[in-house]
């Protein structure tokens, strides 16, 4: 296919498209790795039985739209009325909604979320500020809190395509953006473009895009290689997933501009084990471009010649940290290595890569089509664009969300979010970063959300915004067992390469294990202090520099301190979560202690004090 | 084949008998045109999926015919989390406890499976039909918590009922649903 036969295609394909909203019923399901859980295939699969035999009404699958709170979810629209988005289809309800809307003419506005329109009528890819109204008492989806704030430039076709089809793709304007790349624009230019752009690495550690991009350029050596990073390993973020679930073909042309830039004919796109949709869908849309030659060989017709392999991990959570990640590619253990030369100069069998994150590459087309400037102006000064969110825990609404930099970390939580599942908990703080990063507490929740806000320039709070996964505590989760958590995930996960984090994370898990269980001293603060002092400085990469920050975030906010100290003066657990089977003695003594004086206080409790002031008697 | 090589804790629990060669020999065949060094986790995960395990005999030979050395197809597969050392259970119950699960009753599950079965994560039940295993990595599918993946399928808001339930089915069955 040449560039006049893609113009011919993606014309005839919108036509195509819309005739066929015009004319049918189209009943679009998510089926996506997490609404397959909860039920979406029988959903489905109750409509293709209702819609046997009818011409007029058209199923088709379509990618995660995020809202996971209420999967399944399905999507209804009848030519003349919008699309309507509704939640907790089960194959009941999917009848019922059969019956009354699809036969009927009810659009059974209990069951309806909202109603929205395609990602392309957005301008700028904005729900909300618009001027929409409801429909017949169904909101639109920017005046809905959960949609309001967003602004879906990575997911925009996440919901809105079939993911394994490129056709879908071409028709929402796909390849547009590497075709201008091809053809109008010198790689110059591009590589302009992605620098006014001030994109920043998504992976998390907000490495700016073009920067990279200009290294690997600049360095001569041949072969090089360009590589999409979506090994997501660590519990609580889903965006990598869900964007390979729902828009695997733009993570492809991101990657086919990333390696024209940087004249790179070899690319890899490395997928988690663990996510079986992600791949098979990366891999069909791999082969589908191929067979259309907009991969491969003489792409397009411009003499730029590409091609990508889809390489699955075995599983450990190293293999997401760049270094780690070629070394698994080339067939050894995956252990990240002493740091400089950068990737860019000796990454892949050490020769010069490209490597950059799936939600990085995924903004790629739009830059160029669009232009960088028009991306900068979203977000803050120091991260421009948007971010995809994942939001996990007890939330009102757990979900995929993507909203610009620069609000407060409140919008996500409260409007995004929608507060806590049970009001009578209300969210007390939330983890960032998931398994890097410290918690951040309810005080604070008015901190800019942006990557240099959190992140390591700011030395006080020991945030990491990482993937930016967003993980609800309420009284009923304890912030020391958090901090557990994280800690033994990243001590098992450690490679043992170096002995910082090896040993580090070891010993930082046993002291917090004892704190749980009402062993913990006052001197183990201390300890603890020092030793993840140690761990972060000398650690060799992101996995060791980052493990121990929920110990330091836990002595920089005071609400946290005052529970490690109830941990250990006072051997209570206040939300019951640790196990404290040895804390008898202490608990006997801060109930004498608080039942005796009024100044004993747990600020400044200690058993020795509480000893002091127990009547020589006992 | 000859080029056994015996290791772990042994009493002879590491049959090679009960491979079939031809079945390894097609995949060892599918990489020859691949690069040596990439080649090789492809091959042993192919390989891990077929039999549920790494068996001693296939690395060797494909350290053999891929001048490949022992010691890095060693460290690969016991470095990586997807693949086994040892002969494995018919079925493998793994139970999530991304910290979702963990707080949903992930324990919860851990804790009924180890009554019924006596065993540990990472234990095989003695007669050879079940491996518990504890996935470290998360499911990506937090809202459904506590989540397990019984054989390869994915079972959400389990109760322990219900997965001493599905033990019991699968005990009754007969064969691998190792590859649906």
């Amino acid at each position: 296919m040449d560039r006049n036969e893609l113009i011919q295609l993606r014309t005839r394909l919108k036509q195509g498209w819309q005739d066929l909203f015009a004319q049918k019923t189209v009943i679009h399901c998510v089926i996506d790795g997490g609404s397959v859980l909860a039920g979406a295939k029988a959903t489905l699969k109750q409509f293709e039985k209702l819609a046997e035999g009818r011409a007029d009404v058209v199923i088709k699958v379509v990618g995660g739209f995020g809202a996971m709170w209420m999967e399944p979810t399905v999507f209804i629209s009848k030519p003349g009325n919008p699309r309507i988005l509704y939640g907790d289809v089960t194959p009941g309800r999917a009848e019922e909604l059969w019956n009354r809307y699809v036969q009927g003419n009810d659009p059974c506005k209990d069951y309806a979320f909202a109603w929205l329109k395609e990602a392309a009528d957005y301008p700028d890819f904005k729900w909300g500020g618009g001027e929409e109204t409801d429909w017949q008492g169904i909101p639109h989806i920017g005046n809905t809190d959960w949609g309001r704030l967003q602004q879906r430039i990575v997911l925009r076709n996440c919901g809105d395509i079939d993911p394994e089809s490129a056709e879908d793709y071409i028709t929402q304007g796909g390849y547009a953006g590497l075709e201008k790349v091809l053809f109008d624009m010198s790689a110059d230019d591009a590589l302009n473009e992605a620098k006014v752009s001030k994109l920043k690495g998504r992976g998390g550690a907000g490495f700016e895009m073009g920067i990279k991009w200009e290294t690997v350029r600049g360095v001569k050596r041949t072969p090089r290689y360009s590589i999409v990073n979506g090994h997501e390993g660590e519990p609580n973020v889903f965006k990598d997933r869900r964007i390979f679930e729902g828009d695997p073909h733009s993570i492809l042309e991101g990657l086919i501009i990333g390696s024209y830039v940087c004249d790179i004919p070899e690319a890899y796109i490395y997928v988690g084990s663990e996510h079986p949709l992600a791949y098979k869908r990366m891999g069909k849309a791999v082969e589908d471009a191929r067979k259309m030659g907009l991969l491969g060989e003489n792409i397009l017709g411009s003499g730029f010649s590409c091609d990508v392999k889809v390489v699955i991990a075995a599983g450990a959570y190293i293999s997401g940290e760049a270094g780690a990640m070629m070394f698994g590619i080339q067939g050894t253990r995956g252990m990240p290595r002493v740091k400089p030369p950068r990737s860019a100069e000796a990454g892949l069998w050490g020769q010069p890569t490209l490597v950059n994150n799936v939600e990085t590459f995924n903004n790629v087309p739009l830059i160029m089509l669009r232009g960088g400037a028009w991306y900068a102006q979203f977000g803050s000064k120091d991260s421009a664009g948007t971010k995809v969110i994942s939001l996990s825990g007890p939330f009102k609404r757990p979900c995929l969300a993507e909203i610009p930099f620069g609000g407060p970390t409140r919008d996500a939580i409260e409007i995004v979010g929608g507060g806590p599942a049970d009001p009578a908990h209300p969210i007390r703080a939330v983890q960032t970063g998931a398994v890097s990063g410290g918690c951040l507490p309810a005080s604070k929740f008015d901190l800019m959300f942006d990557i240099d806000a959190y992140g390591w320039n700011n030395k006080n709070y020991y945030l990491l915004l990482g993937s930016a996964s967003l993980t609800a505590l309420t009284d009923q989760q304890c912030i020391i067992d958090a901090a557990y958590y994280v800690l033994r995930f990243n001590r098992d996960e450690s490679c043992g390469k170096c002995i910082p984090c090896r040993v580090g994370c070891e010993g930082l898990t046993e002291m917090l294990w004892r704190i749980k269980n009402g062993d913990g001293k006052e001197e183990d603060i201390d300890k603890m202090e020092a030793l993840s002092k140690m761990v972060i400085q000398h650690s060799i990469c992101g996995l060791g520099q980052a493990a121990p920050l929920p110990i330091p975030n836990m002595l920089a906010f005071d609400e946290f301190k005052q529970e490690l100290l109830q941990h250990i003066r006072a051997g209570f657990c206040k939300a019951n979560v640790c196990p404290m089977e040895h804390a008898d003695g202490k608990k006997v003594l801060y109930e004498w202690g608080v039942g005796h004086t009024q100044e004993f206080d747990i600020q400044t409790a200690s058993s020795e004090k509480v000893s002091a002031m127990l009547p020589s008697a006992r | 084949m000859s080029l056994t090589i015996r290791r772990g804790s042994s009493e002879g629990s590491n049959p090679e008998t009960s491979i079939e060669m031809s079945k390894a020999m097609g995949i060892l065949e599918r990489y020859r045109t691949w690069n040596t060094n990439e080649a090789l986790i492809p091959m042993l995960q192919e390989i891990n999926h077929e039999f549920g395990y790494v068996p001693d005999v296939l690395a060797a030979l494909i350290s053999e015919q891929y001048d490949i050395p022992l010691s890095q197809i060693y460290g690969v597969t016991t470095f990586y989390s997807d693949f086994r050392a040892l002969q494995q259970g018919e079925h493998r119950i793994l139970l999530c406890e991304g910290s979702a699960c963990y707080l949903c009753g992930s324990q919860k599950l851990h804790r009924a499976v180890k009554e019924k079965l006596g065993i540990d994560y990472g234990e095989i039940s003695p007669d050879k039909k079940f491996v518990l295993e504890r996935a470290n990595f998360c499911f990506g599918n937090c809202n459904l918590a506590p989540m397990v993946e019984f054989d390869h399928t994915y079972y959400s808001h389990v109760t322990p009922e219900d997965l001493l339930e599905l033990i019991d089915q699968a005990a009754a069955g007969s064969g691998h649903p190792h590859h649906e």
